[in-house]
């Protein structure tokens, strides 16, 4: 018998084969969505936990992408785009931080964070603006959208766009409101549930108004050290807060006359700041720019009390520890307050039990600062010009005073050098009064009244613009009559 | 027929006893975590080089208890030495809303001086901060060993924010 081919089964399309095989069909579509669908909410979720907590670790090179991804998988995710407008707003992107809050107002999200962070960039542009109408324009903007978010954060802003608009009009009228903007919010952050409604930016805003509204009179007002204290306690690596509490801090020394015993005191307290500042600097090399300026005059009012009190060793250690960070290696700041502080030290009452060591050192430092190669830098010098007249100034002072003060033929070199040492400075500060007034007594002592002639007529010039009951004014009188005797 | 449905019981509760233990799984994995503490952040409460096991943080600010341990990470503008990926342990001090300030080394909290007990005298400082409102979403934490790790606790960092809170360490 031969072999026979087996039947094979055919496809019987009945109804109810086609029926099975459409809901097949069908069940597998719905899965593939819910599949689809399943991966989108799992990657956007690992996607906006990942920004947020990447946003509050401080890593923001890593949520920006993360917020970026976020939204591609889900365009209406409101509350990654309001993040993303933040960090912009923080970055200073201002153009990209408003198209991402004008996003959320057409999306009509309630939250007060659109109206909060359309009024900060209208203020930030204020505070960069310079004509008044731009100023005018950008205030306004600024003041409708903070009294839109309608909370407490958006009186901060109120308060501070008014301040801002104050200080860039000089308007006393806005800025006595200002101030008593600030009062009533202070009053209400008593209130634990209203401050705990405050974001960090908000609180950052409100203690930098209060502190600015505070720094309106002159010289050194704690209660304005305070609030900017506690501005710089939020984001410690912010540079203006910390700018802020420097130049306060420089105020508190310069403005203060303190005793040796005081001042010894507070050497602890004055290491730990400065053992904290240079830990800013060293994780944050971009501060340095900011903060060179107010740590140069810091340092300066530091070392003028703790001389002025008898006490020179605190500065000279400060000096050897700033010219070992890296900011102010290979710059010439250290030097230059090396020098400022030599001057200062020369120009107080030398004392007579050490005067020549003392000279040694003074002649040193005179030499050493003419000879800076910094100074070869044009940019460098004209930056300190000022300082440097100030400088050569008071070291010429010095070596007029120990002339004086130990008159034997052999010194009266230094009455020459320090003639030709307040001639150079006059070439950096020519209109300077204190400049003319010391060389017109330096050569009535040298060469007589005809020699100093020129010098006081010079001075006397420069004092026309001295207010008559000011020490320098007084000074001038003092003057007057020194140049009448023989 | 008995035999049967017998079969198909066994079968399905195999089934309810692989998803329970998958779901149980699931369950340990997002919850706990363990934690080598690295540093002396927490010196003497926790030493350094021991493991912690940490509830990985499911909780709100306001089920957060004062004095809680809080495991969290942060991005250091300096690497922190032996810790690069600035994993660190610190103590919750101060919650939104709430007023923070160190003089001489004490907290002071809502103008209360808050027990301290747990602090060493060699790990104390002397500091001063001035006083702070602790800001929305955020919390004030600050380290047991105060004298070396000032920098890295809200002393140094500003109020840390909620979501930078890994979990709460299991005492």
């Amino acid at each position: 018998m031969a072999i026979q081919k087996g039947k094979t089964k055919k496809v019987e399309w009945t109804r109810k084969a086609i029926i099975h095989l459409a809901s097949a069909a069908v069940l597998l579509l719905v899965s593939l969505i819910l599949v689809y669908r399943a991966v989108r909410r799992w990657s956007l979720t690992r996607n906006a936990t990942y920004a947020f907590r990447s946003y509050e670790r401080n890593r923001i090179g890593e949520a920006i992408p993360a917020f970026r991804n976020a939204l591609a998988w889900k365009g209406d995710y409101h509350e990654a785009r309001e993040a993303l407008a933040k960090i912009y707003v923080d970055a200073g992107k201002l153009d990209e931080a408003e198209k991402e809050y004008k996003e959320l107002e057409r999306a009509d999200w309630p939250s007060p964070a659109v109206s909060l962070g359309l009024g900060v960039i209208a203020l930030k542009r204020a505070d960069k603006a310079t004509d008044p109408n731009e100023i005018g324009t950008h205030g306004k903007a600024a003041l409708t959208a903070f009294k839109k978010a309608a909370c407490l954060e958006g009186a901060i802003g109120t308060a501070h766009a008014e301040l801002l608009l104050a200080l860039k009009g000089e308007d006393s009228t806005r800025m006595e409101s200002a101030r008593r903007m600030f009062e009533k919010i202070r009053s209400r952050l008593l209130d634990r549930e209203e401050a705990a409604q405050v974001t960090r930016e908000g609180l950052v805003d409100f203690y930098a108004g209060m502190g600015r509204i505070a720094t309106e009179q002159t010289g050194y007002n704690p209660e304005a050290a305070r609030h900017f204290r506690s501005c710089s306690h939020y984001a410690p690596g912010w540079p203006t807060p910390l700018v802020n509490v420097v130049y306060m801090e420089a105020k508190r020394f310069a403005y203060t006359t303190l005793s040796l015993d005081e001042l010894n005191q507070m050497k602890t307290a004055l290491d730990q700041f400065k053992i904290s500042m240079y830990a800013q600097w060293s994780g944050n090399p971009t501060l340095y720019g900011n903060l060179r300026d107010p740590w140069m005059e810091y340092v300066l009012a530091v070392a003028y009390r703790f001389v002025e009190a008898g006490d020179a060793s605190l500065f000279e250690n400060w000096i050897a520890s700033l010219r070992q960070m890296e900011p102010f290696k290979e710059r010439p700041e250290p030097a230059i307050l090396e020098a400022l502080v030599w001057g200062l030290l020369a120009e107080r009452a030398i004392r007579p039990d050490d005067k020549s060591i003392r000279m040694q050192h003074l002649f040193q430092r005179l030499d050493r600062f003419h000879d800076m190669v910094f100074w070869n830098d044009e940019a460098i010098a004209r930056k300190y010009s000022t300082l440097r007249a100030t400088t050569l100034n008071n070291m010429a002072c010095g070596l007029e005073w120990f002339a004086s003060y130990d008159q034997r033929p052999a010194n009266d070199s230094f009455f020459d050098r320090a003639a030709r040492t307040l001639e150079e400075a006059l070439k950096l500060d020519p209109p300077s009064y204190e400049i003319h007034r010391n060389l017109a007594v330096l050569e009535k002592r040298r060469r007589g009244k005809e020699a100093a002639r020129t010098y006081f007529d010079r001075a006397a010039q420069a004092a026309q613009n001295l207010p008559a009951d000011s020490g320098l004014g007084k000074d001038f009188v003092e003057l007057q009559n020194y140049m009448r005797q023989e | 027929m008995a035999v049967l449905m017998f079969e198909i019981l066994r079968s399905y509760l195999k089934m309810v006893f692989l998803l329970v233990l998958v779901w149980i799984l699931f369950y340990l994995w997002n919850t706990f975590s363990c934690r080598r503490v690295v540093l002396n952040e927490m010196n003497p409460t926790i030493p350094h080089d021991t493991f912690k096991l940490l509830l990985l943080n499911k909780r709100t600010i306001d089920q957060l208890a004062y004095d809680d341990i809080l495991a969290f990470e942060y991005e250091y503008p300096v690497r922190l030495q032996g810790n690069p990926e600035g994993k660190l342990l610190a103590r919750l001090v101060g919650k939104p809303g709430d007023r923070v300030r160190i003089t001489q080394g004490g907290i002071y909290l809502n103008d209360k001086k808050i027990n301290e007990s747990y602090l060493s005298p060699s790990f104390k400082s002397s500091e001063d901060r001035e006083e702070i409102i602790v800001p929305r979403d955020t919390l004030y934490v600050v380290c047991d060993n105060r004298s070396e790790f000032a920098t890295c606790d809200s002393r140094g960092i500003g109020p840390l924010g909620i979501r930078a809170v890994a979990g709460t360490v299991k005492q």
